[in-house]
């Protein structure tokens, strides 16, 4: 609450207005909303020259040091310059960048003119700064500045900057296609200071982008006048002048600024849950604002409820042109891009209601729970994708990614699907760059995760698993958690069993395979038929995870017992008589533990066979099909 | 009603057993063609296929995730069955052209002797028509390699994807006309006895005299075969397969049959169409127009 005041006056020194955050909305059981200390501040005026693709901007960066320890230096990402040429750290793989797998055409980069500080008696402090990032000599998006004098801990200091961004041809994440532009990573951002003096700095690389702190932005866009704008924040301004469009946007308590203009742009406006959203996307693609809107109604209230009410009072959506596909897929504070062709949809395939769901769900894991995506990417994509999948199954039940033809997908049976396919390779929780490449990081940080987190619910109580997920969000509300706040949320509300398994999960690659080894029946007198019968299941489990599991055994009259094993052995010896025989063992028949290996192994039959008629019938007759379209 | 029998559209109603026999033929070898594919799959699974359908496809996306190796080696040995029942099915569609042709129901052995007849050039035009289709993928296949590789490099990726969709429709209309070539020098054969040149030669010269009619009737005959298809996925998504119940598959079999039946039927349709509107043989013609008057009746 203290934290809270300072903020609030310091942001009123600086003239920004506040009435971008939400008062607390009065509903009952949620903790208060917290209003985030400014710690980084810019006020910027930035011009678009769209035939150039560059934007010209000046103003300020009001920075207060948060450690105790004086700053000797400043860190800035310079992330434009990821795209000057092809050596650099973000480009140079020889596998295609991130998961664009572009390369590059016309380069991007960002020229800071100037730096200086009535603090530092107007001195051109970018004079001195280094001219590439820290051991690379090809790579400039992470550059040291010294300082004349070091800034104190807690004292405030304003910068004045000038500089001039060079939009690449979109690689992923920012840049233009056409007229299309997505002004992301455009500005230069301080890096994070911690508190404990030391700065969290890093170059740009493919897997990771965020870590920073918060603070208010108060930027003025000017564009020709033919271009539709949209931006993070709350547009207090809008004015036409010589032929430009001149918006103002502020904001309060974010950690990064984008924005776009395309001279194409549809725009349409709602109120959702009291947030106004602007949906900007492509004339004629109707098909995609339907389903645009469709998941907003559903996830934006769905996330305020379990995570704490979304504080902003604008949401600004943009659905890319088609040639602009890598600028899909994004989140930045209170905005976020989707993607999507009509080919999908006609297909059955909801791509845009799971990115729509999963970029808005970074406005909670990521935007307000800013964690250092570059050392744990998981605490924002891992949670976010467990996140997107129960807000999901809220709107689809199991046919949440997939439904035609009678056939469908959930996000549980792609994300196995992704996320095993790493299996025990890797470790989930490592910094974004130690991963082999994007789809090493897509298997383990979005799917193995969100497949531990789902793994969780389903063995210890979905109900428990989301409260500690909620008290997580909303106690690191606008801070910086680290994995072991997440750990601690979920001992103190589901468990140390269930801490523990998800630690083991998440740093020591734990697996789980439940396997049936096998059914045996007889009678206990051979001599005597109606002497009872004596059975036994085997049941073996592989892999370090000990998760209790429920064991469903199935006798020949029709008879069904459940059992429940602890989890706690490596072999499971069941014995139990009856009249009549065991025939069929199954073990974890609701797929509780979707870590499990290997599922066709978790049943089998004593004696008989299985009905097979189904795929027999759909097999021949999708052969027919396939004879019919060759035609004999 | 009488009309409609005699026209091309109730070629089916006229020859129900030649179409019957065609769909039979077309099941059996379907049913065999899936065989490996069917064992392999339930004989990786230890639970009743059912669970397979299940939504969400837990199962199924499990069964492919673990056993691609096996799947993909079944679909291997597929496809000599394919191409070995793409040549049995040849018999069955020369005896429903045979019957299509006859003005009066045939008896079984005349039927049979003349679908034996047939059976040697329907296997050369077969094989002259996959040759030519398999050669035209291959060219296409080359030709879109080479645009990428050169005009399409500089577009840009919207560019290069409508590209790519325009060549792959081109090439795919192209390889939709050989089969279009393919039918109509069939009609000719089994109308006019004819041999494979005469009948090739006469099926391009049809082609050239009403191509807006032959490709609209090809369309008609493509679109309402998507329909007839979709509908039957409507229908059998609303079953929910994933219960247990041997009604329920049985309801599923008979609509996709009576599918299969009708895409039989909806190909007859066209043949007899086509039996119809294939050019005459010049030579014939030519004896015709020289004959005398009553000349084809002895």
């Amino acid at each position: 609450m203290h934290r809270g005041r300072s903020g609030l006056l310091l942001a009123l020194s600086l003239g920004v207005a506040t009435s971008d955050l939400r008062a607390a909305p009065p509903t009952e059981g949620r903790t208060p909303e917290f209003v985030p200390e400014d710690v980084a501040s810019y006020t910027l005026k930035a011009s678009l020259f769209p035939d150039e693709h560059r934007v010209t901007a000046r103003g300020s960066i009001t920075w207060t040091n948060p450690s105790a320890s004086p700053a000797k230096e400043l860190y800035f990402h310079l992330y434009l310059n990821a795209f000057e040429s092809r050596e650099t750290l973000y480009l140079r793989s020889p596998f295609g960048a991130g998961r664009s797998g572009r390369t590059g055409g016309a380069p991007g980069s960002i020229e800071v003119k100037r730096l200086t500080s009535k603090r530092f008696g107007d001195l051109n402090l970018w004079e001195k700064a280094t001219t590439h990032s820290p051991g690379d000599s090809k790579d400039a998006t992470d550059i040291r500045v010294p300082l004349p004098e070091p800034i104190a801990g807690g004292e405030t200091v304003v910068f004045e900057v000038e500089f001039v961004s060079q939009l690449p041809e979109l690689v992923e994440r920012t840049g233009y296609a056409g007229s299309f532009h997505l002004v992301a990573q455009w500005f230069p951002k301080l890096a994070k200071r911690e508190k404990n003096g030391q700065w969290a700095h890093f170059s740009f690389h493919p897997h990771t982008e965020f870590y920073a702190d918060f603070g208010s932005y108060d930027v003025t866009l000017d564009a020709p006048e033919a271009f539709v704008l949209g931006a993070t924040g709350r547009r207090v301004e809008d004015v036409r002048r010589q032929g430009r469009r001149i918006e103002r946007y502020q904001i309060r308590g974010v950690h990064d600024f984008a924005w776009t203009a395309w001279d194409a742009f549809h725009t349409q406006n709602r109120d959702l849950s009291g947030v106004s959203v602007t949906l900007l996307s492509p004339p004629g693609a109707e098909w995609a604002r339907s389903e645009t809107w469709r998941a907003l109604e559903s996830a934006l209230p769905h996330f305020s409820e379990r995570y704490g009410a979304y504080p902003y009072r604008t949401l600004t959506v943009v659905h890319p042109p088609l040639d602009a596909g890598p600028a899909g897929g994004m989140e930045y504070p209170t905005f976020i891009t989707t993607g999507g062709s009509p080919l999908m949809s006609a297909l059955g395939i909801r791509y845009i209601d799971v990115v729509t769901v999963h970029e808005l769900g970074h406005q909670w894991f990521q935007g307000m729970l800013a964690s250092n995506e570059h050392a744990y990417p998981f605490l924002d994509e891992g949670l976010n994708s467990y996140a997107e999948w129960v807000a999901l199954r809220q709107m689809h039940g199991s046919r949440s990614v997939f439904e035609r033809w009678g056939l469908s997908l959930s996000s549980e049976a792609v994300g196995r699907f992704s996320g095993l396919r790493w299996g025990r390779d890797d470790i989930i929780a490592q910094p974004a760059p130690a991963f082999s490449g994007f789809g090493a990081l897509a298997s383990l940080v979005y799917s193995r995760t969100a497949l531990a987190m789902t793994t969780l619910a389903r063995v210890y109580g979905a109900e428990r698993l989301d409260e500690a997920l909620a008290s997580y969000a909303r106690k690191f509300r606008f801070q910086h958690p680290t994995p072991r706040d997440l750990l601690a949320s979920v001992e103190e509300h589901v468990g140390p069993e269930a801490a523990r398994a998800l630690q083991q999960m998440l740093f020591e690659r734990a697996w789980s395979d439940y396997a049936v080894r096998g059914v045996v029946s007889a009678r206990k007198n051979e001599a005597d038929e109606a002497s009872v019968w004596v059975s036994r299941a085997v049941i073996a489990r592989r892999g370090p995870l000990e998760l209790p599991v429920e064991v469903i055994l199935e006798f020949s009259d029709g008879h069904r017992q459940t059992r429940r094993l602890a989890g706690d052995r490596r072999v499971f010896s069941l014995d139990v008589e009856h009249s009549a025989s065991l025939e069929r063992v199954v073990v974890d028949p609701k797929h509780t533990i979707l870590l499990d290996e290997d599922l066709l192994n978790n049943s089998e039959r004593r004696t008989g066979s299985f009905e097979t008629n189904r795929v027999s019938e759909r097999g021949t007759y999708l052969a027919q099909l396939l004879l019919h379209a060759l035609g004999p | 009603m009488k009309r409609l029998i005699h026209s091309s559209l109730g070629a089916p109603l006229r020859r129900p057993l030649a179409v019957t026999l065609v769909w039979t033929a077309r099941l059996t070898a379907a049913y065999c063609i899936s065989r490996p594919l069917v064992e392999t799959l339930t004989r990786h699974i230890g639970f009743d296929d059912r669970h397979l359908f299940e939504p969400g496809g837990l199962l199924l996306l499990e069964v492919v995730r673990l056993r691609t190796d096996a799947l993909v080696g079944a679909l291997w040995a597929s496809l000599p069955l394919l191409m070995v029942f793409q040549l049995i099915l040849l018999g069955p569609v020369a005896a429903l052209l045979a019957a299509l042709n006859a003005p009066e129901r045939l008896d079984l052995r005349a039927w049979f002797a003349r679908t034996g007849k047939l059976i040697p050039r329907f296997t050369a035009l077969a094989l002259m028509s996959w040759a030519a289709a398999g050669l035209l993928v291959f060219l296409s296949v080359l030709a879109i390699g080479l645009l990428a590789r050169g005009p399409w490099a500089n577009l840009d990726q919207l560019g290069s994807r409508i590209g790519l969709a325009a060549s792959t429709g081109a090439a795919g209309c192209v390889v939709c006309l050989v089969g279009l070539v393919h039918d109509l020098a069939r009609a000719v054969v089994v109308r006019d006895d004819a041999g494979i040149r005469e009948s090739l030669g006469a099926a391009l010269k049809t082609l050239a005299r009403r191509p807006f009619c032959l490709l609209g009737s090809r369309l008609l005959l493509f679109c309402s075969t998507v329909v007839l298809v979709a509908v039957g996925a409507i229908v059998v998504a609303r079953l929910d397969v994933a219960q247990p119940g041997g009604m329920l598959i049985s309801g599923v079999r008979l609509i996709h049959q009576s599918i299969a039946w009708l895409m039989v039927a909806g190909q007859a349709c066209f043949l007899a169409a086509l039996l119809r509107w294939a050019e005459p043989l010049e030579e014939r013609s030519a004896r015709a127009a020289l004959a005398p008057p009553d000349a084809d009746r002895s």
